[in-house]
């Protein structure tokens, strides 16, 4: 699919969110910054606490408190998000721009039947529809997702789906009224790995039956390989490394992106090769290390590292990384390529 | 749902005649007979309670004949209160007060305790919710008899300009006679139900599927009363049950003070005055009330929320 | 897809700032693992009853309430030692005393108008009737009454007038005697009733005895409710299903229908038993009353399945952890398991529980007191000082709002500190 114009569908640079608690001020996000192209499939990859769900909480504006933007913007579609006033949120959320969530089996009001809240979602934004054209509509997205026997469905209870076939009534829920971006907040990682497979299967089928773009957060890369077309990966608020996919899975620039590709189990793996693991533990986010929030993990460490936060280094066809070693290899090759 | 029902009634019968039961063998264990008045009655009325009671019989049996004596609505008659006048003509008479009385007290304690609850539960942490929290709490730690009296000190004190409210209770002067106790028996309930109402409130609007409906593009009226007011109802229910519970025994308190001629003072006087059998019969009937109001809740509760299963063969 | 990606240069730092950095070769050497671990700050861990402990300090609210507990306490037990009144002591003499008084020489000046107006009014009467020549009749009467009444001194005027106060405590005419002939005489702080016993001391001994029956019931409940608690949870299947049965069964009957019929029941009973003898037994059953032991008994009976359905539950999450099939493991009996790894788990719920059942153990006595069926005369109670006090309750109103307040604030800083407790010990709680 070719974008229709220059502009991306959604651009957000050097976004900081802080949460300020009792305890002092939790920078969750310090600093991110990437574009999504019209029908592009962005993931976004990190361990929990990294900030990927805060930052898409951000975009959608459910940030809430004491979670606040504090710096950098967000557009979409060339409009600034972050300015919208609530008629103009509540005119994006939903419509234009969808998110899912991670857990499908609490994410549905258990009181109203499935029919009930997509028609809801749909008349939200679709004050004219009629009930009857409403009631067809929710129905075919049921289809869309595979679901069968929409007719009897429609009147069920979240309760009497399986944890699969929630996650397919939110994705319905959430492509009712056609948004050209879909975010979704680790989708797959309540489910069983089959259920797993199949969602994604479907979402794969429907960005490319639809052409939205979707940013997808998850802390899997497996998944990642499977369906995104850019990956972000994040660390303690910071993005480290950003890519194509193929670059981050076979070009790897980032000791974390290195750590994360070498602990993941592989099929073709030999019996006795061991998972590495990454050593150490998470940043604590109330008092982040100066310099680079890996550096104490990291087996490549440098005196730098621990000094100073590195800055981005260009390796190509926008693939970026925020390492020493990078700067270092970077002032080696210029120094070449004088004397040379 | 048949099912269940008839469970919850079996379990309610099954209470009710253990409290019967219980209340028997209580009082049977007073020294003499409950049914004796004198202390020393002639042969006849011996013979004649013999045969209606069993008292020359073993426990059992005169539990068995007290049971079957109630299921025909017969237990006894007043032996110092109301001379020989049937026990259960004397409830007939003053229990529609007390009815009325703890009905409109718990109608407005859950009316406004809902309403106050779903309030301050929206305007968590401003001033509006710390006020209601600071009243309710208040509100719950004072005994009822303490309500009661001192609202019959105001509107009956030597101050002439407050008496706008009958502190004698007399149906014939409508509403206003009903002011002071429905306040009086309320407030505590209706602060009760407002902390819970809160609470489940706050519990309804901090889940996953408020979340979702946020991210719908749903408006802030919609999300709150049609997604989290029906769930937050759900465990103000439950309270529903003790607070029946509540509005009667609590009305005795309420009853004494403001000289309502109700079933609950009436109760009282018995237990000071030792007339066994309105003190058996009116326990038995109250408990009974009770029990069939918890019942009633019990079905109210599983029919408002979906997730309960009662078909056979689902989730 | 690759026509959609910005191409930016290669090998480009962004920003380009090499040259401003002023790195030097050193700065790339390896970091040691000393390096690498200083740079985590260590927050000082606590134990998980330090946290509760800080957290409950912070919380103004509780701590509040719980110096007014205190105080409470003091007022309870040290306060009658300090006033040298006893609570059933009748003083001939200081019957009906007020809460505050007149010194005598006040006394005397007002005594003096009164006394001169009272006698114009005998004046005019008589007057009145030479003239008339015969008996007045009631609107004579009533005309020169009010007559000589408007005309007689305005009594707040004048004790205005005459800087004529109100002093603050009871004194009886006698007391004041004795204190102008230079003895000391502890004043009737809130006053005297139609016995002349002291209140205070009174309110003191009642909220003695509201106090420990609020902490005795308690701590019975939670004895029985955290056994049966912790039996069921841990026994699980059908036991559990049984035991749960019965506990639905007790949480259905009206509790205060039960206590009332105990107390009724038991009242000849115990009465007996009372008269029977002499020993200690006897004299305690005497002490409390048939009331009060069918309270802590219906309490007994029933109170405690609040407390056992909340062990039951801690329970029922707790023994599916992992250190409990370890210590199964390792041999553990059952009881063991339950006493020293499950029960130390709950004794958070357990303190809070328990400290939450003292105000409503405090609440049913005072309410069953009222009505007369809780404690019995001699002791008293702050419920049966206030159903004394409401015939009164237009002349002497203090009598009933005193003990009101008292219980009132009495169960609302237990509910408080009930409440920060509950806070501090699982603040996930916290709303």
């Amino acid at each position: 699919m070719s974008s229709t114009n220059d502009k991306n569908l959604l651009e957000v640079k050097d976004l900081k969110v802080s949460f300020f608690t009792p305890a002092g001020e939790v920078k969750a996000v310090s600093g991110i910054s990437y574009e999504l192209g019209y029908g592009e499939v962005m993931g976004i990859v990190g361990e929990s606490g990294s900030g990927k769900s805060v930052e898409a909480y951000s975009i959608m504006g459910l940030l809430q408190s004491p979670g606040e933007v504090i710096g950098g913007s967000i557009s979409f579609e060339g409009e600034d998000v972050l300015a919208y006033n609530e008629n103009q949120m509540i005119d994006f959320r939903g419509n234009k721009v969808s998110m899912i969530f991670q857990n499908p089996m609490t994410c549905l009001n258990p009181v109203y039947t499935i029919g009930n809240q997509l028609v809801e979602a749909l008349r939200a934004h679709n004050k004219e529809i009629s009930g009857a054209e409403a009631n067809k509509k929710a129905m075919e997205m049921l289809e869309l997702v595979g679901i069968n026997n929409v007719q009897k469905r429609m009147k069920q209870f979240p309760h009497e789906f399986s944890g699969g076939m929630r996650q397919r009534v939110m994705i319905a829920m959430g492509l009712i009224c056609s948004p050209k971006l879909l975010i979704a907040d680790e989708p797959t990682t309540a489910l069983d790995v089959t259920i797993q497979a199949q969602i994604l299967e479907l979402m794969k089928a429907l960005q490319e039956k639809t052409g939205m773009g979707i940013v997808f957060i998850t802390h899997n890369l497996g998944v990642v390989a499977e369906i995104c077309d850019k990956v972000s990966v994040m660390y303690a608020g910071r993005i480290v490394e950003q890519g194509v996919v193929n670059d981050i899975f076979y070009k790897p620039a980032h000791p974390y992106t290195i750590g994360l590709l070498r602990s993941m189990p592989r099929v073709d793996a030999e019996e006795y090769e061991r998972l590495i693991p990454i050593e150490g533990t998470p940043v604590d986010m109330l008092n982040p290390p100066i310099g680079c929030p890996f550096a104490p993990r990291c087996e490549k460490c440098m005196q730098i590292c621990l000094r100073k936060m590195p800055p981005y280094v260009e390796l190509g066809e926008g693939h970026r990384s925020a390492c020493w070693l990078r700067v270092q290899e970077n002032m080696n090759n210029k120094e070449e390529q004088h004397n040379g | 749902m048949a099912k269940y029902t008839l469970k919850r009634f079996g379990m309610a019968l099954l209470t009710l005649l253990v409290v019967a039961s219980l209340t028997f063998l209580l009082m049977n264990s007073v020294p003499g007979s409950p049914w004796l008045s004198e202390k020393s009655p002639s042969q006849a009325t011996i013979n004649a309670l013999n045969e209606k009671y069993g008292m020359d019989k073993p426990v059992i049996v005169q539990l068995g004949k007290y049971l079957e004596n109630l299921a025909q609505g017969d237990m006894g008659v007043s032996l110092k209160m109301q001379k020989n006048r049937p026990v259960i003509d004397i409830i007939k008479e003053m229990f529609p007060v007390s009815a009325s009385i703890g009905f409109f007290a718990v109608l407005w304690a859950t009316l406004v305790g809902v309403t106050l609850g779903c309030l301050a539960a929206y305007h968590r942490g401003k001033w509006l919710d710390s006020l209601l929290r600071v009243v309710c709490t208040i509100g719950i730690s004072m005994p009822t008899f303490v309500i009661a009296t001192l609202l019959l000190a105001t509107f009956a004190g030597s101050n002439q300009a407050l008496r706008i409210f009958p502190t004698i209770f007399n149906a014939n002067l409508g509403f206003n006679a009903y002011v002071l106790p429905c306040l009086a028996l309320g407030l505590y309930p209706m602060c009760y139900t407002a902390r819970q109402a809160r609470s489940s409130m706050l519990d309804a609007l901090g889940q996953d599927y408020i979340k979702t409906a946020r991210a719908k593009g749903l408006r802030n009226p919609t999300i709150i009363f049609k997604h989290a007011l029906r769930n937050a109802l759900i465990p103000v229910i439950t309270y529903l049950g003790p607070e029946i519970a509540f509005a009667f025994c609590g009305g005795f308190v309420v009853e004494t003070v403001f000289s309502v001629p109700g079933l609950g003072r009436y109760f009282i006087q018995s237990i000071l005055n030792r007339d066994y059998p309105v003190i058996m019969g009116t326990t038995i009937f109250l408990a009974a009330f009770i029990i069939l109001m918890n019942f009633f809740v019990d079905l109210l509760y599983k029919t408002v929320d979906p997730r309960i299963d009662f078909t056979e063969g689902g989730n | 897809m690759s026509d959609k990606i910005k191409r930016a240069k290669f090998g480009s730092i962004q920003p380009d700032i090499e040259n401003l950095l002023g790195l030097t070769p050193e700065d790339f050497a390896p970091a040691t693992a000393e390096q690498k671990t200083d740079c985590f700050s260590e927050r000082k861990s606590m134990s998980y009853w330090q946290d509760a402990w800080r957290r409950l300090k912070q919380n103004k609210v509780a701590m509040m309430a719980l110096g007014v507990i205190f105080l409470y306490i003091l007022f309870a037990f040290i306060g009658p030692k300090l006033v040298p009144y006893s609570y059933d002591g009748f003083i001939k003499g200081s019957e009906n005393l007020y809460p505050w008084h007149y010194s005598l020489e006040d006394l005397a000046i007002l005594d003096s108008v009164s006394g001169s107006g009272k006698e114009r009014l005998t004046e005019a009467l008589e007057k009145a009737e030479n003239d008339k020549g015969s008996e007045l009749n009631s609107i004579e009467i009533a005309t020169i009454k009010a007559t000589i009444k408007s005309s007689n001194l305005d009594t707040n005027e004048f004790k205005k007038e005459n800087d004529i106060h109100l002093k603050l405590f009871g004194y009886s005419n006698a007391e004041l005697q004795r204190i102008a002939e230079g003895e000391k005489v502890f004043p009737h702080v809130f006053g005297t009733d139609k016995y002349g016993r002291d209140i205070m001391v009174r309110l003191m001994i009642g909220t003695r005895v509201s106090m420990v029956i609020g902490i005795c019931a308690a701590l019975l409940v939670l004895i029985i409710g955290a056994v049966y608690g912790s039996i069921s949870g841990f026994a699980g299947g059908m036991v559990d299903t049984v035991m749960m049965r019965f506990v639905e069964l007790i949480y259905s009957l009206p509790e205060i229908l039960v206590v009332l019929l105990l107390s009724t029941a038991l009242k000849p009973a115990l009465e007996a038993f009372q008269n029977s003898g002499d020993g200690a037994l006897q004299k305690l059953v005497g002490l409390m009353g048939p009331n009060l032991i069918s309270l802590f008994v219906a309490f007994g009976l029933l109170y405690w399945v609040t407390m056992a359905r909340i062990i039951r539950g801690q329970i029922l999450q707790l023994k599916e952890q992992e250190f409990v099939t370890a210590a199964k493991a390792l041999g553990a009996s059952s009881g063991r398991i339950i006493k020293s790894h499950l029960l130390p788990n709950c004794v958070g719920q357990i303190v809070v529980t328990t400290c939450l059942q003292i105000p409503e153990a405090i609440f049913l006595e005072s309410f069953l007191s009222f009505l007369g069926v809780g404690v019995s005369a001699p002791m008293t109670s702050l419920g049966s000082m206030a159903a004394d006090a409401l015939n009164g309750v237009q002349t002497y109103g203090y009598r009933l709002v005193i003990p009101a307040v008292i219980i009132s604030v009495m169960i609302l800083s237990f509910n408080l500190f009930g409440d920060g407790l509950r806070d501090a010990l699982d603040p996930r709680l916290k709303k």
